[in-house]
């Protein structure tokens, strides 16, 4: 692979980040089933993820000059592998639609309410659509520029809404039984920290492979401490009760940041910053399925189907979720168990393979 | 030769690729804002900055009423001046109301600037959930909005002319912001509003508006002060000032961290008035033998006026009147506490929250009887007084 085209362990810290953090805080749906117990769903989220990109990473030392679609096809064969590849594909499929209806109900909602969904997909899909075009080392240097206006603005917000956390939020600990704690945990798993599986595929694209593992936690931890944060303040902030009803909890919390008297309605600066990184979020999700694509179908030239794929995005995305609720029953009852096949089962079956090759040999 | 045509041929593809790219642009130049239909000119309207929603229980009907401002006028007479007007509409629902209001204004009404819900005292009696449920569910209705309930129907304190002759959201504005001076009226979000009224086990106090008239004047003026009370989503009744003052001292650190008030009590055959600020509050619950809570309130003062000589130069007298404060500022607490306790109970300042956040064994079993056991739990009010400043003049002398 050509070296310009490769991103370092640096860049790859900051494209973790950004894909994990997009709007992982919109719904908070753990925060709303655990409440006060909800940090420890997602210390068990991000210690599984954590296992899962360590096999990824494990597979991929083992195999440093292949990619992991070519170290696919090595382990499970052929056919197999095509097998496998398409339940990615599918799973990305599932995940880019779930992004796209979750950005444009919330616009759609509280910022644009006049604006037809289908209209707002096609701007986003538009959008991702260019950037796949673009490349990767391009995606990554926007998120380079992006990232530094991400983490001011939600720093200044953290820090005013720190003002009106008046009494701790966790509290009372452990008040969840065991069973809704591992169905929250299961649900971070699933999203956000599950949703890295997807970086297995671009793992050979780092220049330096001894750091793939200690950059991607990087990025991992920071999202999941993100995460905790916006939990924290909106508990905090507008209750434990209002934060188990409300559509968009964050959203709710940040309107309450203020400077002074006057200097009000910031947050509509948080939802430009909120919708940038949820595009480099499906921006992931687009290429990542290219480079799937191309190799499934055997596809030389693939700048020609860039443009149908971005069609694609568009109406499985305009087709799917069309109620709010249907995208709400998706998140908690169908998704955390059927994206354990990507998310889960196969890291562990690729791992187990390298292994049982490597005695083989 | 060869090199020339290259380099005629690579020129005619750039210059197609810029030909594409501009035309790109200008396809989506048709997507920004500029060239949108769905676009309203700020002449065009107007701003609600005070809403009130009243319910009539035997008609079933919602009134609902908007304070409005327009942000630009055109009439040559009135430039730089904001005008304002009350409209109000009725309808089976709020928000039929709220779309009637369109039929009578030829603006379009923008309630994303609007800082005040009143709500009628009947409204608050029978249909609070659903006027919860309409404003938190609304967009432009922001859940920093300050909620008021009047004594009376919120149509008519709406159409009152201020004494200031001030823009009458101003003026409640300047109310609010004076609350931190006197502790003697209560302003509430929305959003802890909607968060508490859903909790099964405490109340709430929201704010009361009303009209006030003394003798010396003519006209009614509007007035911010006491509270009302709620409990279970429901309005219970109204709050006095002095409880309200009580209930400030005893809130969150965000209502008594800027609050000062004064207080006038007895002491050595005078009547003595200081000013006191809060410094440190803590409510600690406990659940040994029963459970208790126990409440410590360290406040600063300062000598506002006595009544005759009193000699508060000397150490000794300061110690008693320190002394004598604290006995006054914890009976006064003991007095309301008990009131909200035994007379009203409602659990306003949120003991059950404590025993929950602190003893949660403990909590599991209270909950299912503390309506019963709320009246009746001991509360110890421990105040301590430091008068740490006397004024510009120590005293006027001995007659």
């Amino acid at each position: 692979m050509a070296a310009q085209n490769k991103i370092t362990h640096g860049q790859l810290s900051c494209l973790v980040f950004s894909y994990l953090s997009g709007f992982s805080t919109l719904f908070l749906s753990e925060a709303a089933l655990l409440k006060q117990d909800v940090w420890m769903s997602y210390l068990i989220g991000m210690t599984l993820a954590i296992g899962m990109l360590w096999l990824l990473c494990y597979v991929q030392w083992k195999h440093p000059l292949l990619t992991m679609v070519e170290i696919s096809d090595k382990l499970f064969g052929h056919w197999v592998s095509r097998l496998v590849l398409m339940i990615y594909l599918i799973y990305m499929l599932e995940m880019q639609a779930a992004a796209c209806r979750a950005l444009s109900t919330f616009y759609t909602t509280v910022v644009i309410p006049n604006m037809p969904s289908n209209q707002m997909i096609l701007l986003i899909i538009l959008c991702t659509t260019y950037a796949t075009y673009l490349g990767l080392t391009t995606i990554v240097r926007a998120v380079q520029i992006t990232l530094p206006f991400f983490l001011v603005g939600i720093l200044i917000i953290c820090f005013f809404l720190l003002r009106d956390v008046e009494t701790n939020p966790f509290l009372p600990q452990f008040q969840h039984s065991f069973s809704e704690v591992m169905y929250g945990s299961l649900l971070s798993l699933y999203f956000p920290f599950g949703k890295l599986v997807v970086f297995g595929f671009l793992l050979a694209r780092v220049k330096n492979m001894k750091k793939i593992f200690s950059s991607s936690i990087f990025g991992l931890i920071l999202a999941a401490l993100y995460l905790l944060v916006s939990a924290y303040l909106t508990l905090g902030t507008i209750g434990i009760h209002l934060a188990g009803t409300a559509t968009f909890p964050f959203f709710s919390s940040i309107q309450m940041v203020k400077f002074g008297e006057y200097l009000e309605r910031i947050e509509i600066t948080i939802i430009g910053i909120w919708t940038i990184f949820t595009l480099f979020e499906i921006v992931v999700l687009q290429y990542v399925f290219t480079i799937l694509l191309r190799h499934v179908f055997r596809i030389k030239n693939m700048k020609p189907f860039i443009l149908p794929i971005g069609l694609l995005f568009f109406i499985s995305a305009q087709k799917s979720f069309l109620r709010l609720s249907d995208l709400t029953f998706y998140n908690l009852n169908i998704a955390p168990f059927s994206t354990m096949l990507p998310i889960a089962i196969i890291p562990i079956m690729l791992s187990i393979m390298t292994l049982l090759r490597k005695e083989k040999t | 030769m060869l090199r020339n045509e290259k380099k005629e041929v690579s020129c005619i593809a750039m210059m197609r690729m810029n030909t594409v790219k501009i035309i790109l642009s200008i396809c989506l130049l048709t997507c920004t804002a500029g060239c949108s239909a769905d676009v309203t000119e700020i002449s065009d309207i107007a701003l609600v900055t005070a809403t009130g929603i009243d319910y009539d229980k035997k008609t079933k009907k919602y009134t609902f009423t908007s304070y409005c401002l327009l942000p630009t006028t055109t009439s040559t007479a009135n430039t730089g001046k904001l005008s304002d007007w009350v409209v109000s509409a009725s309808g089976s629902s709020i928000l039929d109301a709220a779309k009637k209001l369109r039929s009578q204004v030829g603006k379009t009404l923008i309630w994303q600037h609007n800082k005040f819900i009143i709500i009628g005292e009947g409204a608050a009696r029978y249909s609070f959930y659903e006027i919860m449920d309409f404003m938190i569910r609304n967009r432009q209705i922001r859940i920093t909005s300050f909620l008021f309930v009047s004594k009376g129907r919120a149509v008519n304190l709406l159409h009152m002319n201020t004494e200031t002759e001030d823009l009458l959201s101003n003026d409640l504005l300047g109310k609010v912001r004076n609350e931190k001076d006197w502790g003697r009226s209560i302003s509430q979000s929305i959003q802890n509003i909607a968060n508490w009224n859903t909790d099964p086990y405490r109340g709430f106090v929201a704010g009361k508006i009303s009209k006030s008239r003394h003798s010396f004047k003519s006209k009614d003026a509007l007035s911010l002060s006491g509270g009302s009370v709620f409990n279970h989503g429901k309005w219970v009744g109204w709050l006095d000032e002095q409880d309200v003052l009580v209930v400030h001292l005893l809130s969150d650190k965000s209502k008594w961290k800027n609050l000062t008030f004064s207080e006038s009590f007895p002491f050595h055959d005078s009547n003595v008035t200081l000013h006191f600020k809060l410094d440190k509050q803590s409510i600690q619950c406990r659940d040994t033998d029963g459970p208790t809570v126990d409440i410590h309130l360290s406040l600063t003062s300062t000598v506002g006026e006595i009544e005759h000589y009193l000699s508060v130069d000397k150490l000794d007298t300061i110690i008693q009147l320190e002394h004598a404060a604290s006995t006054f500022l914890e009976n006064k607490i003991k007095h309301s506490l008990s009131h909200f306790q035994k007379d009203l109970n409602v659990d306003v300042i949120g003991f059950s929250d404590l025993f929950y956040q602190h003893y949660p064994k403990e909590w599991a079993a209270l909950k299912h009887k503390w309506s019963d056991i709320y009246p009746t739990i001991p509360v110890q009010a421990h105040v301590t007084v430091k008068i740490d400043k006397l004024g510009l003049n120590q005293y006027l002398g001995d007659h």
